[in-house]
């Protein structure tokens, strides 16, 4: 099952959703797959802070850069992002290269576009199968996205985040 | 300041006038906003400087947009004003915000309707001006989706008023906020204290506050949590302190000279742009929890002190002094009846006599100043040590170790009415009794007591001796029937074996005042005081016989010793230990709203060495499972404060809630921001909704 979310750093209920989307690999292991798709729409610094996961990706460090900046209650700047990197024992240099390397530029470019063929129009915006939420879900809901996935015989529209 | 002054009267004069062409642009419609350039005039007369506009928004129900400082998330609107003609500067103003809450975070913004003033200021006074704003407005309601448009407006050389988009944009500026200099507005107080985590802003409105709010900025990086916001001197004060999250990533330095302050209460709206600072918060006004309470009030108040006192009689701590009272009391079978009520008559003053000293000490304390609470006596080295002096000599007494034979006589009172003659004895296990109860609490007895703390002399006389009631009662009730304590069994030989059980339920409690001690004045002090209780000990007993004269002067020696050291002795350091046994994190105040805002619960248990009710809601309840499972799991948060040692921190917690005495446990989470506080004796079922209740984050539109 591929789970696809929309999400924005600076985006209050983006947060609480990240966090119990979160879960849901470790709760079901074998059929969920999450993939976090940044939507920096809050300004320059939601994108300062997508720009930084998408760098500690490339050094395996994506859940915990994550997991720091979606508690980060501040705005997120270049400096922010070299004391988190130091923190969790990341190459510092290194991410703040990748920050503006292909890699994070191509998500970024790519994100607004697969948004906007899905007509995701903010955030968080949830893609549970080929069932689209808009806003947050509360657990029952995502419970009821999941039924109706499971439900589906087919799973095509999901290729577009492969 | 006058400069906004100016400004504005320029906005308010556009009152009236003819509506000959409409000063809008198109309107652009989005699917939760609807937004519109508009301006005052419907033309540029000869030789004008400045024209003023409005951006009009109009939201649907639930979609929020934001102010200029928007909280912890969100971003204000942001207008690019390339592609005008004639425009030499826009100045936004900013309306007064709302204040919005969901899951704990603290946002600023506007809901329905909100028109952003625009001050525009020409290049060329006597030329036509277009206007070509890219708006880009975030709204949120539980999605955010950001509103881009592009909206034009011209007007060309000419004059006239459109009405209805100067009145708009007039009542929009009367809602910026003026300068507080130009009110009727005074800040008494405004401070951060010295650990920075907090901000308290105080002001005096002499024509009252109906909802005043509070809404300081101090650059990004630094955002304040819930306020806390009282109201005193008859509504006409306004006490507000707002905790202070600081990132904890970066941990910026606070720059104090940086904080601006806007005031708003109903449609009232001032702007303090560089407000004076002080060194000192000010305290919360009293008068909040209890303003001059009714006749009524503070006798139904007595009344739950009474019961209170009553309850506190069968809690632990004041059982070993029962049982002093009731090995006399067995004694006394062979007594008159008349002795035998004065002698409970005497106790029953004895407990009030000490509840008397407690209301006395506790105004003496308020009068200058300091924390007040229910048995913070036992913070004190001294009074421990006092206490454990008697209690020891009690228990080796009790146990045999030396029959008192004091030339003063004053042992032989102090340690039971065994003769037929003071009353002395007595009126000391009263006493004793108050003393030992002072660490315990019961249910009622935390009502009564933040009711007395928080109100006035009078408050605390009564209900300080409501409470001696209660506590005498069990006295009260052999002294009106003497003939109780011949239902009591006859003195015999077992009458040796009660002696040594309750000799030992004292040494237990003596055990108990050493390990308090322990944790109040570190262990050297405690070693001191129990060398030389030892030392006091073995010259009672016949042990001591041997010194001969000098033995009286050594004894005394010693009990000074016991009494004077620990106050010598600087405490040391508390020990790492405590906290490192378990999973709960060291009380920080600063910290709650924090987690809080990341979606965890935060239950605070705050707690002391000496407070044996919370060690009986520790044991029974909070290391047991269920809850010591559900205080472990992912999400939440266990905090302690140990308010063995006195501590501001933890007294002004305890205050902001009404409380004066522990245990005192509450649940944060996103469904309760503000805290909710759990009874004083705890249960399982208690502890577990108030953690789920904490816990389900509630969606504030749906």
């Amino acid at each position: 099952m591929q789970i696809a979310v929309f999400t924005d750093f600076n985006c209050l209920y983006c947060r609480f959703l990240d966090r119990k989307l979160s879960g849901l690999p470790e709760k079901r292991p074998d059929d969920a797959t999450l993939k976090a798709h940044h939507l920096p729409l809050l300004g320059e610094t939601s994108l300062w802070a997508a720009r930084g996961a998408l760098a500690a990706r490339q050094q395996y460090a994506y859940i915990a850069f994550h997991k720091r900046l979606m508690s980060a209650a501040f705005a997120i700047d270049p400096d922010y992002l070299a004391i988190v990197a130091r923190q969790l024992g990341l190459d510092e240099e290194k991410l703040m290269r990748d920050a503006f390397g292909p890699i994070a530029e191509r998500e970024i470019a790519k994100s607004p576009a697969s948004a906007a063929q899905l007509a995701v129009n903010g955030t968080p915006g949830l893609l549970v199968g080929r069932t689209l939420a808009c806003g947050y879900v509360s657990d029952g809901e995502l419970d009821q996205l999941i039924r109706i996935k499971a439900e589906e015989t087919s799973s095509l529209p999901c290729g577009v985040f492969s | 300041m006058r400069h906004l002054i100016a400004l504005l009267t320029f906005f308010l004069s556009f009152t009236v006038g003819s509506a000959a062409l409409a000063a809008s642009s198109d309107a652009h419609n989005g699917p939760t906003t609807t937004m519109r350039l508009i301006t005052a005039e419907n033309g540029i007369a000869p030789n004008t400087r400045y024209v003023s506009a409005g951006l009009h928004i109009e939201l649907e129900e639930g979609w929020k947009a934001y102010w200029r400082s928007p909280g912890e998330v969100g971003l204000p609107p942001e207008i690019d004003w390339t592609g005008s003609e004639n425009l030499e500067n826009v100045e936004m103003l900013w309306p007064a915000p709302t204040r919005f809450r969901a899951f704990g975070i603290e946002n600023f913004g506007y809901e329905k309707e909100v028109t952003i003033p625009l001050k525009i200021t020409l290049s060329n006074p006597d030329a036509p001006l277009d206007l070509n704003a890219s708006v880009f407005l975030l709204v949120c309601e539980d999605i955010c989706i950001p509103e881009e448009a592009e909206l034009s407006l011209s007007l060309p050389l000419g004059s006239g008023i459109d009405s209805e988009s100067a009145s708009l944009i007039a009542d929009a500026a009367a809602r910026v906020p003026g300068s507080i200099d130009q009110s009727d507005i005074t800040l008494t107080n405004v401070a951060f204290d010295a650990a920075g985590t907090s901000l308290v802003v105080e002001a005096q409105n002499p024509a009252g506050w109906i909802s005043p709010d509070v809404f300081p900025e101090l650059g990004e990086g630094v955002a304040f949590g819930a306020p806390d916001i009282r109201l005193g001197d008859g509504n006409r004060l306004v006490w507000a302190s707002l905790p202070i999250l600081s990132d904890p990533v970066t941990e910026p330095e606070i720059q104090a000279e940086t904080l601006r302050l806007t005031l708003t209460d109903g449609t009232l709206a001032v702007d303090a742009p560089t407000p004076d600072l002080s060194d000192a918060q000010t305290r919360p006004p009293f008068s909040l929890t209890t303003a001059n309470a009714g006749m009524v009030e503070l006798l139904s108040i007595a009344l739950i002190a009474i019961i209170g006192g009553l309850i506190l009689n069968i809690m632990p701590c004041v059982l070993p002094v029962l049982s002093i009272k009731l090995a006399s009391a067995i004694k006394a079978v062979d007594q008159s009846p008349a002795r035998v009520r004065g002698g409970f008559l005497m106790s029953a003053f004895g407990v009030l006599a000490f509840m008397w000293v407690l209301a006395a000490g506790t105004l003496a304390a308020r009068g200058m100043g300091m924390t007040i609470g229910w048995g913070l006596q036992f913070q004190n080295p001294l009074f421990l040590a006092f206490l454990l002096a008697i209690i020891t000599i009690f228990a080796a007494n009790m146990l045999g170790l030396f029959e008192i034979n004091l030339p003063s006589g004053l042992m032989t009172r102090l340690s039971g009415a065994s003769s037929g003659g003071g009353y002395g004895g007595d009126f000391a296990t009263g006493a004793f009794a108050a003393i030992l109860a002072t660490p315990c609490s019961a249910p009622f007895l935390g009502t009564a007591i933040a009711f007395a703390m928080a109100g006035r002399p009078i408050d605390i006389v009564v209900i300080f001796t409501a409470l001696g009631i209660g506590l005498a009662l069990p006295y009260l009730l052999v002294a009106a029937k003497p003939g109780l304590v011949r239902m009591l069994p006859k003195p015999g030989g077992w009458m040796n074996g009660l002696k040594v059980v309750l000799g030992a339920l004292l040494a237990l409690t003596a055990g108990w005042l050493f390990f308090v001690m322990w944790g109040v004045a570190g262990p050297r002090a405690t070693l001191l005081v129990a060398t030389s209780l030892a030392a006091l000990i073995w010259l009672l007993s016949p042990l001591g016989k041997s010194l001969g004269s000098a033995r009286s002067g050594t004894a005394i020696a010693a009990a000074l010793a016991a009494l004077i050291l620990p106050a010598l002795v600087k405490p040391d350091q508390m020990s790492p230990t405590e906290v490192a046994e378990t999973s709960w994190a060291v009380f920080d105040r600063g910290q709650i709203a924090r987690l809080v805002s990341q979606g965890d619960v935060v239950f605070v248990d705050v707690t002391a060495d000496w407070c044996l009710t919370c060690k009986a809601n520790k044991a029974l309840v909070l290391d047991r499972d269920p809850v010591a499972s559900a205080l472990t799991q992912q999400g939440v948060i266990p905090m302690r404060a140990d308010w063995t040692r006195p501590n501001d921190q933890i007294a002004t917690f305890l205050q902001d809630f009404g409380r004066f005495g522990i245990p005192f446990n509450v649940v944060y989470g996103p469904s309760a921001p503000e805290g909710v506080p759990l009874p004083e004796l705890l249960s399982s079922d208690v502890v577990l909704e108030a953690l789920a209740e904490a816990g389900a984050p509630r969606l504030a539109s749906r």
